[in-house]
């Protein structure tokens, strides 16, 4: 590992100076669990990483009329056990999906958010990949199973957090400071295709960090869900995962928000299955023509191509539960 | 020689004895090779070839020996590479992060060559050459047949013919390898996680060329091995001499990743096998071509027909190398392999019968336990509840299948064991045998507490030194029929010995002296006296008695079969086997608990054969890019389940080893399991989500 300096801030307000001033060679550090890993591997090489465990009050949560707001270093498995996040209950679903246990009480919502992709040829430093600064995106030829299968190109990452993709079906905004202060984004806004930028995963400048999140209070008759598939129950990334945010009246869906993980790049928005749903008793037929429709332009890789089917039969079983649930 | 006791008096073997080491492994107190700190202990760190093949042409080693910190800096370790993570060169300092900052300032010039990391590939004539210079890339060979295959074929009303392929499996322990060597005057002293004590010694003797007597292997406590830790290995001899480079002692631990490369694996196994029978299910003929890599070793061969009985029989195998990593044996080496394959081919040509399998199973077995055996697990699976294969439809589909294996697992005639009874009366055994994680110590110590009729804490086990009597390497089962004949001999003779002292003592003579429970007695007078009384009397003369292994205590050769229940999600592909019962004969069972935990880990790892592990190179540029435990999935606690684990009972066999038996009929069964479940075959392990969802959609293609 590189040596590096080390600074640990007290005052969020301080966090965008430091980053300016180091440059793109700062690595914003809360958890550890996914930073620690690039730094041992040597895939991050930062001049300066900065702990953001001290700062005072980024670890929150709080919920009011307006909705539920966390702090971005509020630890994945708070989220899970707080009171206030049980009116949510696909968030609570989709943050106790990340890792293990272990992981969720290292991990923080931020950094989940901020999380590098889990690709084989970007994780070794073995690989000079597209998306570290080199040539080539080696999943296109080699092993991509793993890989997306929509929205890739020039690299076919897909992003791999669990939390995101909920955020974007409760229609969360994102708080981002930055040296001109501080901005709110649409989640689905705050991330990035690899043709809008194939280096980086989200809209963050090299001054900037995420710093809460704030989901807006639900009418009482939406119903939200998260619904993930790994290979292993025991630890994995989503192979495929959905989250859906729905009104159910009568057997009817409106208000339909729909997002994957594990398809994408990007946690990806799903709004032609939610246009094509909207209004409808969701029948299998239904939902399968909607998901077919969603992913009418995949183009899967020589392994993937299984990730087109099972985004539809999850897309089947995330509505099934959400009725039963 | 006395026979072990009847089973009903026996104390302490044949029972749930919980491990002697236990408390020291939950308190964290247990020393693993990890835990040895020495002082002025530097680490170790190996630089590992980036080229899959190539020419070193040179190692300047200059900057890195100039590093404050480092101590010893070995430069170019072999003259050509071969595979990604070969030995370059290798650096000792004061903390691991310093050597690994070394090893970025070793400058190695290569000349790179071409390679081949595909079996298909590299055995064809114009593949690139694996080791500069050789003729081709194919490795051992051989053929074997009995009787006449063709007009076996023609005898046969059905036939099956098929292409079967399974992957590179790695051992991956959770200890990876690693020791820590320390010199003192001309002797070593080497911590290693081992298999082989007395092994590693040996080999150690050669590589350095100097007097085993000189060197000294400690194995007190170990991670796993499964066959990849039969020493020593080139980080062994790399470490001895960085240790006797810096005049300190060097603790050299693998990473992940050196682990996943460097240290062995399962060799891949491609069989293209044709199978026949009758229509009364009569087995007629059998033929098998096959290849496999064992990367830059061998060791792909499998034991074709396996237990099948076949009149014509005809195998053929080559070994092929590519620019991978070595294989070491892997729990029961070549019959995962042989059971995935003829288990699915018996399958499928009982279904094509219209035959029950394991009613063709039965009328083809030879081996009378197993026929039993199959009784029992039928039983316990619910066999006839199995529903024909691709009959469900829905979300979830059952589906159940069987297998079978064999192993020989018999003693080493070489094997010797001290035993002591002091004038206090304490009492030990020393014996060059290695616990690797299976209960050795447990056992070791039980079978003297059981044969000198003393509690179990009033023994003392001494083992993992290879200054201790001889003991083979564990590997092959053969630790437990090897090891525990040897101690009870060593303690009846060393109870014959007290006795004859005590006799001297009592001015009687031996035979009128009998014990029973801690107690001697006189029998002319009825005079008892304890144990510690009856050592005191010995006049200060320890009692040492030193037996070799004896027959009759021990056999070789087990079956079992193993019946698996899976259930498979039909719109995730997901395969998660609910229920593996496992029925198995080892003779006397020695420790029942630790029995019980071999089976289980065995299945354990068959459930990571079949459903997960699959060692990826990139064709490109021949790095494996799952060297990880995030890529390369084994089975973590979720992904067990219900173990039903039956010991077929032939104690009158004496022991038989266990290690590898249990870790081959299941590879056959959930395969067998998943095909009756969705009505698909699959040809190539392991059955992954993807796979197994394109083939339940193109299934419902065909029939829809």
């Amino acid at each position: 590992m590189k040596p590096f300096q080390y600074v640990y801030p007290k005052d969020i307000k301080a966090v965008p100076k430091i980053l300016a001033e180091a440059g793109q060679t700062a690595l914003l550090y809360a958890g550890g669990t996914d930073a620690l890993a690039r730094m041992k591997e040597g895939v991050s090489q930062p001049d300066v990483v900065v702990n953001l465990k001290e700062i005072s009050g980024f670890s929150l949560i709080r919920s009011d009329k307006k909705g539920l707001s966390i702090g971005a270093g509020t630890l994945l498995a708070d989220v899970v056990e707080s009171e206030e996040a049980q009116d949510y209950p696909g968030l609570v679903e989709a943050v106790k999906a990340v890792g293990t246990i272990q992981l969720r009480n290292m991990g923080t919502i931020g950094g989940n958010l901020c999380q590098r992709p889990r690709c084989w040829y970007y994780r070794s430093a073995r690989f000079d990949c597209l998306r570290k600064g080199g040539e080539t995106c080696f999943a296109i030829y080699g092993d991509n199973k793993y890989h997306c299968i929509i929205g890739g190109n020039p690299c076919f990452i897909v992003h791999p957090s669990d939390v995101a993709p909920m955020l974007i079906a409760l229609d969360a905004t994102i708080e981002i400071l930055g040296l001109k202060g501080s901005r709110w984004v649409k989640a689905e806004e705050f991330y990035v295709t690899p043709q809008q930028d194939p280096y980086n995963e989200t809209i963050l400048k090299s001054d900037e960090v995420v710093t809460s999140v704030h989901i807006p209070a639900q009418a009482k008759s939406l119903k939200s869900h998260y619904v993930k598939f790994r290979e292993r129950d025991s630890f994995d990334f989503a192979m495929v995962s959905v989250a859906i945010v729905a009104s159910i009246s009568d057997n009817t869906l409106s208000n339909v928000r729909i997002a994957y993980g594990g398809v994408a790049p990007k946690p990806w928005r799903a709004t032609r299955a939610e246009k094509a749903l909207e209004g409808t008793n969701a029948t299998e037929q239904q939902i399968l023509d909607a998901a077919t429709g969603e992913f009418a332009q995949a183009e899967p890789l020589e392994q993937n191509e299984y990730k087109v089917i099972m985004a539809k039969n999850l897309l089947k079983r995330a509505i099934r539960e959400l009725r039963q649930g | 020689m006395a026979p072990w006791k009847e089973l009903k008096e026996m104390t302490l073997l044949n029972k749930e004895v919980t491990r002697v080491d236990g408390a020291l492994k939950v308190a964290g107190t247990a020393i693993y090779t990890y835990d040895v700190q020495r002082p002025g202990l530097l680490y170790g760190r190996i630089l590992r070839s980036i080229h899959p093949h190539a020419k070193v042409l040179s190692v300047d080693t200059s900057e890195a020996e100039a590093l404050k910190g480092v101590k010893a800096v070995l430069g170019k370790i072999k003259d050509e590479v071969n595979f990604v993570g070969d030995d370059v060169a290798a650096v000792a300092a004061v903390s691991e992060e310093i050597a690994q900052k070394a090893l970025s300032l070793i400058k190695v010039e290569y000349d790179v060559l071409p390679f081949t990391v595909r079996e298909q590939q590299a055995k064809k004539e114009d593949a690139p050459r694996v080791f500069s210079g050789r003729e081709n890339n194919l490795g051992r060979s051989n053929e074997n047949s009995e009787g006449d295959v063709e007009k076996g074929f023609q005898e046969a009303d059905a036939i099956v013919e098929h292409m079967y392929h399974m992957n590179v499996q790695v051992h991956t322990p959770l200890e990876s390898h690693g020791c820590v060597c320390e010199w003192r005057g001309d002797d070593l002293y080497m911590w290693d996680s081992t298999q082989g004590v007395h092994g590693t010694r040996s080999g150690m003797a050669r590589a350095l060329e100097i007097p085993e007597n000189q060197i000294h292997v400690i194995t007190h406590h170990m991670g796993g091995g499964f066959g990849s830790k039969f020493g020593p290995k080139s980080y062994n001899v790399v470490c001895a001499r960085l240790a006797k480079k810096a005049g300190v002692p060097v603790k050299l631990m693998l990473d992940r990743e050196e682990e996943m490369l460097a240290v062995g694996n399962r060799p891949s196994s491609w069989q293209k096998i044709k199978i026949g029978a009758k229509s009364d299910g009569t087995l007629t003929a059998f033929e098998m071509e096959s290849f496999g890599t064992g990367g830059v070793g061998g060791g792909a061969g499998v034991p074709q027909p396996y237990i099948y009985h076949f009149p014509n029989w005809k195998v053929k195998h080559q070994d092929v190398h590519i620019n991978a990593g070595a294989a070491e044996p892997m729990r029961a080496p070549g019959h995962p392999q042989a059971n995935f394959a003829m288990e699915s081919a018996m399958d499928e040509l009982a279904e094509k019968l219209g035959i029950d399998p394991l009613e063709f199973r039965i009328k083809n077995d030879p081996n009378e336990t197993r026929q039993q055996e199959y009784k029992i697990g039928a039983k316990k699976c619910g066999w006839d509840n199995r529903k024909p294969s691709g009959s469900q439809t829905g979300e979830k589909l059952i589906g159940m299948g069987v297998g079978s294996g064999t192993w020989g697992g018999g003693g080493n005639r070489r094997t010797e064991a001290i035993v002591n009874i002091y004038p206090d009366g304490a009492v030990d055994v020393k014996i060059g045998t290695q616990d690797i994680g299976v209960g050795t110590w447990t056992i070791v110590a039980s079978v003297l507490a059981e044969e000198l009729e003393l509690d179990l804490a009033d023994v003392k086990p001494f083992i993992g030194e290879s200054d201790y009597p001889w003991a083979p390497n564990s590997g092959g089962s053969t630790t437990a029929p090897s090891v525990t004949p040897t101690v009870k001999l060593a303690a009846e003779a060393a109870m014959a010995k007290l006795i004859e002292l005590l006799a001297e003592a009592y001015e009687t003579t031996p035979d009128k002296i009998s014990y029973a429970k801690k107690t001697f007695t006189l029998t002319e007078s009825g005079e008892k006296i304890p144990w510690k009384k009856a050592c005191a009397a010995l006049d200060g003369k320890a009692v040492s008695e030193k037996a070799q292994w004896g027959e009759g205590l021990s056999s070789s050769g087990t079956a079992g079969c193993q019946f698996a229940e899976v259930e498979v999600d039909a719109e995730t592909g997901r395969v998660k086997v609910k229920r593996l019962v496992a029925v198995q004969d080892c003779g006397l069972v020695v420790n029942m608990l630790t029995a019980r935990s071999q089976v289980n880990g065995a299945i354990i790892g068959e459930i990571g054969y079949v459903l997960f592990e699959n060692r990826l190179l990139d064709n490109d540029t021949g790095i494996m890019q799952n060297a990880d435990l995030e890529n390369y999935k084994i089975p973590g606690a979720l992904e067990m389940p219900e173990f039903d684990v039956t010991f077929y009972d032939e104690h009158e066999r004496g022991v038989i080893g266990l290690g590898e038996p249990p870790a081959i009929p299941g590879v056959g069964a959930i395969a067998n399991a998943v095909a009756n479940a969705i009505g698909v075959r699959f040809y190539e392990l392991p059955i992954t989500p993807d796979r197994v969802l394109l083939a339940i959609d193109k299934r419902k293609e065909g029939t829809s």
